[in-house]
């Protein structure tokens, strides 16, 4: 019984040390929410957009920081959508939290949002897609990124404009097929991308959604053997992309254009999975654009990012993801924070109404205007633009729209036999 | 018409193949201790994440590199089994269920931490290759883990059936004591099937690290599937286990390409809750096996 109830007491002892908090360092800093998935199946993405912002924050803070003090992060794990409601809610109620920066994937930034528009905490976001983010009149919310409704347009517009006259396809007599993974972020632009590619006058003969957690995606590669389409048109995430392009080189599926929407073909990990098989495959996202067409400021904080990832996390091609979290959160730390002159919500939200950022100020060449409330896409960086690029020589190129283009687009991609011949 | 059947059902059979070797471990551990390894998707992404560093920083073929693994995971499952397992053997479900989950956490959270959440691929020519006959698409390394999987069942089966320790390892799964009666340590052979059952997975992980990519939580992607198939095939039947994957990688393939590919979940969980209508104890499993 005795050596019970000491084993019991050394448990209890134990813990509460663990519990109580060390003393932090007396100097003050700005404590800011951070909302990503570092842990689950996004982790990797969450990871990128987190190296992103956290290049931001160093440059910022060796700039004297914001008002004389550091950036400091209390960080939420969004793992799941469900976890990214219980985190929102941590933040805000028992971390005093009044501004949330973050997001990544649609459905958890959508379930963290009402949360942080709840409390009135201003949520800015670095990245996530999906349209309705933007389309419910929450004034609380600023997001960065382009939505769902910009890649479907875009993307239909550029298989019209320019992946038909480049096969030599008339578009009424393209075949088109939209493959999505069947979360909010696939679902909300294949849903668009499927009327716009329709109004433009081309057939879309298959439209289908499969889960980002397959481990086997040939029924869905049979399927689109059956409707021999010319152009496939995917949204994913990097696990599920990456099967189906290699699956469709084991069941022997060839497209004459495969093209993808935001972060994940553009990665340095579809190189690395994929090899010589990546090039000729087409992403529509974000790169950081030839410094010739930015202004000096433009240049001179691209030169100081790239030279950053480079340092600090051996990056040496950021990725999408870098770089949108990176000039989200540059946007926040060196401009709309020193001008709100505190954390308060509704001083922050004025002066991120106010910024108003020419696009070649941005080392992604992208500028920023947010919608204010009232507009019926509230919150939205009216700016996000995205360029189309394409894996040439296994380097990433943009190749769209043409006054930032680096290269011609090379189409058709050679069959799975012309590449082997290739090698 | 013939042509898209015949590929549905290779594709579905060699699916199958690689559902069945990772549910191959977990129905023997089950079959004899009665413990479900909750942690059992964890050990996949060990032995995958093996596989990658051995491959990445040394050059090791995957597949060679199976035979490094086995005895290396012969000795994690008795490891496992010492200081996991044993102790709570008699435990109460609930402790058990506790033990195993938390073991689960563990290893994916340390694997984060370790290797961080990157996405590991392995590229080797003979992973995306196929082999083609008369218009149909063999994936080559899908045959290789389907013949492999075979060849462990019916090895499996014969050691269990022909050999003493086999023999005495059926004992114990029928009835721990009375084999404890009959002069059995089934102590020690609680060792030997967590252990076997570990090679088993740690195998799978060799055979799949071609196929997929290694990330930390890859073992959960395979890890459910694994459970319908234990159940299904009948708990403690490795026989059972096969065509359960079997069964299972084919409904998969077919639903998905007649149906609807999002709609796989459903269309195996309804065979699946159909054969255990009919079957309560899975297609090969025997009466009141589960306590």
């Amino acid at each position: 019984m005795r050596s019970y109830f000491i084993k019991l007491s050394i448990v209890i002892l134990a813990t509460s040390f663990l519990m109580v908090p060390l003393p932090l360092i007396a100097e003050e800093t700005v404590k800011i929410g951070c909302l990503l998935p570092f842990t689950g199946p996004l982790a990797l993405e969450g990871k990128q957009t987190w190296e992103g912002i956290n290049i931001a924050a160093d440059m910022q803070n060796d700039r004297g920081g914001i008002w004389g003090k550091k950036i400091e992060f209390v960080k939420g794990d969004t793992t799941t959508p469900d976890s990214a409601i219980a985190e929102a809610e941590r933040l805000i109620k028992v971390d005093g939290m009044k501004l949330i920066v973050g997001g990544y994937s649609s459905s958890r930034t959508m379930a963290a949002s009402e949360i942080t528009e709840k409390y009135k905490t201003v949520f800015w976001i670095t990245t996530a897609v999906a349209g309705p983010i933007t389309e419910r009149g929450y004034i609380y919310l600023y997001r960065y990124n382009a939505p769902s409704g910009y890649f479907g347009a875009v993307k239909a517009q550029f298989v019209h404009d320019v992946i038909a006259p480049k096969l030599g396809i008339k578009p009424q007599d393209l075949r088109v097929a939209i493959i999505h993974e069947d979360t909010l972020w696939g679902s909300t632009v294949a849903d668009v991308e499927q009327p716009e590619c329709e109004k433009l006058g081309m057939k879309v003969v298959v439209k289908k959604g499969y889960s980002a957690k397959a481990v086997d995606l040939s029924p869905l590669i049979m399927t689109l053997k059956a409707a021999k389409p010319d152009v496939v048109l995917i949204t994913g995430y990097v696990n599920d992309t990456n099967l189906y392009y290699r699956q469709c080189k084991e069941q022997d599926f060839n497209m004459k254009a495969f093209f993808g929407s935001g972060a994940v073909i553009g990665h340095p990990e579809f190189l690395e999975a994929q090899g010589k098989d990546a090039n000729y495959v087409l992403t529509l996202s974000h790169k950081a654009v030839d410094p010739k067409r930015l202004s000096p400021e433009g240049r001179a904080v691209q030169e100081e990012a790239l030279r950053r990832f480079k340092e600090k996390y051996e990056v040496a091609n950021p990725g999408s993801l870098h770089l949108v979290g990176f000039e989200a959160a540059w946007n926040l730390f060196h401009y709309v924070l020193p001008k709100a002159g505190s954390l308060d919500p509704e001083a922050v939200r004025k002066a991120a109404l106010e910024f108003d950022k020419p696009y070649n100020d941005s080392m992604i060449g992208i500028g920023c205007k947010y919608a204010p409330p009232g507009h019926p896409k509230a919150g939205q960086n009216l700016r996000a633009q995205m360029f189309t690029q394409q894996w040439q020589n296994e380097k990433l190129v943009a190749v769209w729209p043409e006054a930032i283009a680096e290269a011609e687009v090379m189409l058709p991609m050679p069959t799975w036999d012309e590449r082997k011949k290739m090698r | 018409m013939i042509q898209t059947i015949l590929q549905l059902a290779i594709n579905g059979i060699l699916l199958g193949g690689v559902y069945a070797l990772i549910s191959i471990g977990l129905t023997l551990i089950f079959g004899v201790m009665n413990i479900i390894n909750f942690a059992h998707g964890e050990f996949l992404m060990l032995s995958m994440y093996i596989t990658f560093w051995l491959f990445h920083l040394y050059g090791v073929d995957p597949y060679l590199s199976i035979l490094l693994i086995m005895p290396l995971f012969f000795l994690l499952g008795i490891f496992v089994q010492r200081v996991i397992i044993q102790p709570i053997l008699n435990a109460p479900h609930i402790a058990q269920i506790f033990a195993t989950v938390g073991l689960s956490i563990v290893m994916q959270n340390a694997a984060l931490l370790a290797w961080k959440a990157d996405y590991r691929s392995i590229r080797v020519d003979y992973g995306i290759s196929n082999i083609k006959v008369s218009g149909l698409i063999i994936s080559f390394p899908r045959l290789v883990t389907f013949a492999i999987a075979i060849a462990i069942v019916m090895g499996l089966f014969i050691f269990l059936k022909e050999t003493l320790i086999g023999k005495a390892i059926r004992a114990t799964a029928q009835n721990a004591r009375a084999a404890l009666l009959m002069g059995i340590n089934t102590k020690r052979i609680y060792y030997l099937a967590f252990a076997l059952g570990t090679v088993c997975v740690g195998i799978a992980g060799g055979l799949l690290a071609p196929l997929y990519p290694t990330f930390p939580t890859v073992g959960s992607f395979f890890v459910l599937i694994a459970f319908v198939i234990v159940v299904l095939g009948g708990m403690g039947s490795m026989v059972g286990a096969f065509l359960g994957g079997l069964l299972i990688g084919i409904v998969e393939v077919f639903s998905g390409f007649y149906i609807d590919l999002a709609l796989k979940e459903l269309f195996y969980f309804i065979v699946f809750i159909s054969i255990l209508i009919f079957r309560p104890s899975g297609l090969m499993g025997k009466r009141g096996l589960a306590r």
